[in-house]
């Protein structure tokens, strides 16, 4: 298998121009959001203050930092807009390409779910279903959850989770209905946020961050990151994992960077499924049984198949199969997908048709 | 104390519909630390609810009780991160906890991950839709007593394990029941310091599995009417322990193992073995196997075979760390008796490796043997992959059968050996551990 030579194409020099700042973009409309960690959790979102006016337009107060990933998993069609909190005068810390950023005590992630009405154009409205948050505490983070109201004015906190139903009309123009969008509880958020025995993270990772700004396609993220104090000891050269849905990527980097994406935070080592021992995150370069090639699963039982990965043989992987599949306990990833992503199984059937 | 308990949650939910909680905020009133430990569940009032904010908020340290009947669960009840907890039910014919209308998409019971010393006792766990009963990851200090999991109707359907603790240490199961489970019964896999005792399996594909552990006993134990009764095996490719060691099989009880493999076709060897045996073991090291009663299992009390008869495709060039083949197996002082005849000649050729243990006993005259080897010298192309031979001291009525595998994929086989004399030598004996025990509270 041709695995290093993806690693040629992803050095890519994030000083590209520091010329334009988004100062202005994100200037405070209020006060710095600075929030009681002893407080947290609120009952609403709203007692936060991480958005200035109406609370359903997300845009941030001082202190709120939007971002975005060059390769977000698959969640059912969702779109989710995301943001980090600092406490004043504190800031994050560069910790390795594919390692998540080190957080202060007091940082909040915040990440929305929402379903636009077509997702080709944004001015047709959306609805927000969930808004879950990563709190740094003083020794570990912790998950919160907040399910919005009809009315989409407040967010309630939510622990035991829920179903609600959604549609979409998703990129390729086809209207996706969402019969049965789960809400985890707050206590499935260990599950995939799960590192080393210890809840951590999962996004913001510099090979993910590594792409424009939100708004302005000519800044870096990390670079406007840098820019703004709130990112320390950032070396001059990062890996991006690259958008799995550039289409022009070979079919080999756009199915590692699906995996890392959409399966790697359990499948890696230190991840909750490290005792299966298949390690898909992309920044694994050892080549043989722990990629999935020729591997007997060590807890599923495929029906007809044999390994998880057949090399040019998509039909029989088991990987795909359970790609196909949306009932327990078949259905792979287990938390964040109740229907088909079409795309990703036509990447993965790729992937796998030209792995040697 | 169990309706107050009740009622004062009810009415703090009713003020704060969601009730907050901070880390440091622990308010234990002086005198109160055992009372405040114990939250008491009745079956006609329980709320699942309520339950899973108990096992969100401040889980640790208590004893979450269930009273008799059957409670039931619309998803995999989580545990995560928690120090102390234990789940204990009435008894595990008293309480049961039901998945029947589960929606869970990983389909198990209950599901832990993270966690220190927990204690599950006295209740039963039934009808999980597809997943484990009891899936158990990286707990340090884990106690199963008196628990069973459940699926009354035998079906490819059903969860693949029972118990299933992975990559955890100090682990104790015993006096637990399982029965329907379409890959093994109760498992342990990737654990340092395993304890499985007195339990009863029943009706699984294999009864028992011990997967790629270091320090096991396993004794006590009663295998009754499952495909196989117990397997000690390495899987390639796993994790934390790539090559189990030091595992003592003893005192246990395996009878009339022969029942139709229920599982699809696939990928587990759970799928692939043919119904009959005691013991399987494959690709282990330090295996000590004494004490035990073998009745009436059809294809033999013990067959032990080198990792490439559970995949013929394995290259064992590809993982150096990997033990393929078996080490230091003692086989001693075991009791096997037989009513003869082999009664479910369907459900062995029905499975891949079937076929090939009946071809073997064919060249041997269709004598069935109590201990069933593989010769394990695997020369192949010039790379000796030549394993050791067990010791095997037994009386001279056991039946012994070695063949030689090595072109089975072809149907090709030599027996090599059908006397005891061949299998003397100094048997390596099992070395004690001390296990960590998590205390058991299940008394009644």
């Amino acid at each position: 298998m041709k695995k290093r030579i993806f690693f040629s194409i992803l050095f890519s020099t994030i000083l590209l121009n520091s010329s334009c700042s988004l100062e202005d973009k994100y200037a405070p409309i209020n006060e710095y959001a600075n929030i009681d960690l002893s407080q947290v959790p609120f009952t609403n979102l709203s007692d936060y203050g991480f958005f200035t006016g109406d609370m359903n337009a997300l845009i941030p107060a001082q202190g709120i930092y939007p971002y975005s990933l060059t390769s977000p998993s698959f969640a059912d069609y969702s779109t989710k807009e995301r943001f980090i909190y600092l406490p004043e005068g504190s800031h994050m810390e560069y910790q390795g390409d594919f390692n998540t950023l080190s957080f202060p005590i007091g940082a909040i992630i915040i990440k929305n779910f929402m379903y636009y009405n077509d997702i080709r154009d944004k001015s047709l409205g959306r609805k927000i279903i969930e808004t879950r948050l990563l709190v740094r505490k003083e020794t570990k983070w912790k998950p919160f959850s907040y399910k919005w109201n009809d009315d989409q004015t407040e967010a309630i906190r939510l622990i035991v989770g829920g179903t609600v139903t959604a549609s979409t009309i998703a990129q390729d123009g086809n209207l996706k209905e969402i019969t049965n969008y789960v809400i985890p509880r707050e206590l499935d958020c260990r599950t995939c946020h799960n590192l080393n025995e210890e809840m951590t993270p999962i996004g913001p990772k510099p090979a993910n961050l590594n792409r424009p700004t939100i708004d302005d396609l000519s800044l870096n993220q990390i670079e406007y990151f840098v820019e703004e104090g709130i990112l320390s000891g950032v070396p001059t050269t990062i890996n991006q994992i690259p958008n799995y849905l550039d289409s022009s990527l070979d079919p080999i980097t756009r199915g590692k960077a699906y995996l890392d994406a959409n399966c790697s935070y359990c499948h890696r080592q230190g991840g909750t499924a490290n005792a299966n021992g298949l390690y898909i995150n992309w920044d694994y370069e050892e080549e043989g049984i722990h990629t999935g090639v020729f591997k007997i699963p060590t807890n599923f039982n495929a029906p007809g198949f044999q390994y998880d990965i057949v090399p040019g043989n998509p039909d029989e992987s088991i990987l795909l199969y359970r790609m196909t599949q949306t009932e327990a306990p078949a259905v792979m990833p287990q938390l964040s997908r109740s229907i088909n992503d079409d795309i990703g199984i036509e990447i993965i059937r790729e992937y796998i048709l030209n792995l040697e | 104390m169990k309706v107050t308990r009740l009622l004062q949650l009810f009415f703090i939910l009713s003020i704060i519909v969601i009730p907050s909680c901070d880390d440091n905020d622990e308010t234990v009133e002086p005198g109160e630390i055992l009372e405040s430990s114990l939250i008491s569940f009745e079956a006609a009032t329980f709320s699942e609810d309520e339950f899973i904010i108990y096992l969100t908020e401040e889980p640790n340290g208590k004893t979450l009780s269930f009273g008799p009947g059957t409670y039931s669960f619309t998803n995999t009840i989580p545990l995560a991160d928690i120090d102390n907890l234990t789940i204990k039910g009435s008894g595990i014919n008293e309480t049961y906890f039901d998945f029947t209308n589960s929606t869970s998409t990983t389909g198990e019971g209950i599901a832990a991950l993270d966690c220190s010393n927990l204690l599950f006792c006295g209740f039963t766990v039934q009808n999980t839709n597809g997943g484990n009963g009891i899936t158990a990851r990286n707990i340090t200090g884990l106690r199963f007593d008196a628990v069973g999991v459940v699926w009354p109707e035998t079906s490819s359907d059903n969860g693949a394990y029972g118990i299933y603790p992975v990559e955890s240490d100090d682990v104790i199961i015993e006096n637990c029941y399982t029965q329907g489970g379409v890959d093994a019964g109760i498992y342990s896999g990737q654990n340092q310091r395993v304890i499985m005792r007195n339990n009863v399996m029943m009706l699984n594909v294999f009864g028992m599995e011990a997967e790629n552990n270091i320090d096991v006993e396993i004794y006590g134990n009663e295998y009754t009417r499952n495909t196989v009764g117990l397997l000690v095996y390495d899987n390639a490719g796993v994790s934390r322990i790539k090559s189990g060691s030091n595992c003592k099989v003893y005192n246990n009880t395996f009878t009339n193992n022969n029942e139709t493999n229920f599982a699809n076709l696939g990928s587990s060897l759970a799928a692939d073995v043919p119904p009959g045996f005691g013991i399987l073991y494959a690709a282990t090291s330090a295996l000590e196997i004494t004490g035990n009663t073998f009745v009436d299992n059809e294809c033999g009390g013990i067959i032990g075979v080198a990792y490439f008869l559970v995949d013929f495709n394995f290259d064992p060039n590809a993982d150096s760390t990997f033990t393929f083949l078996n080490d230091d197996v003692y086989i001693h002082d075991n009791s096997f008796s037989s009513g003869g005849g082999i009664y479910n000649v369907a459900g062995i050729l029905d499975r891949p490796a079937g076929p090939l243990v009946w071809y073997t006993f064919a060249l041997n005259g269709n004598v069935r043997p109590d201990i069933f080897l593989d010769q394990q010298d695997y020369t192949d192309g010039g790379a000796p992959y030549a394993g050791t031979r067990a010791v095997i001291e037994e009386s001279s009525d056991v039946v012994i059968l070695e063949a030689n595998f090595v072109e089975a994929a072809n149907s090709v086989v030599h027996i090599t050996s059908t006397s005891l004399d061949d299998f003397a030598g100094t048997g390596v004996a099992h070395t004690n551990f001390d296990l960590v025990d998590t205390p058991s509270d299940c008394e009644e």
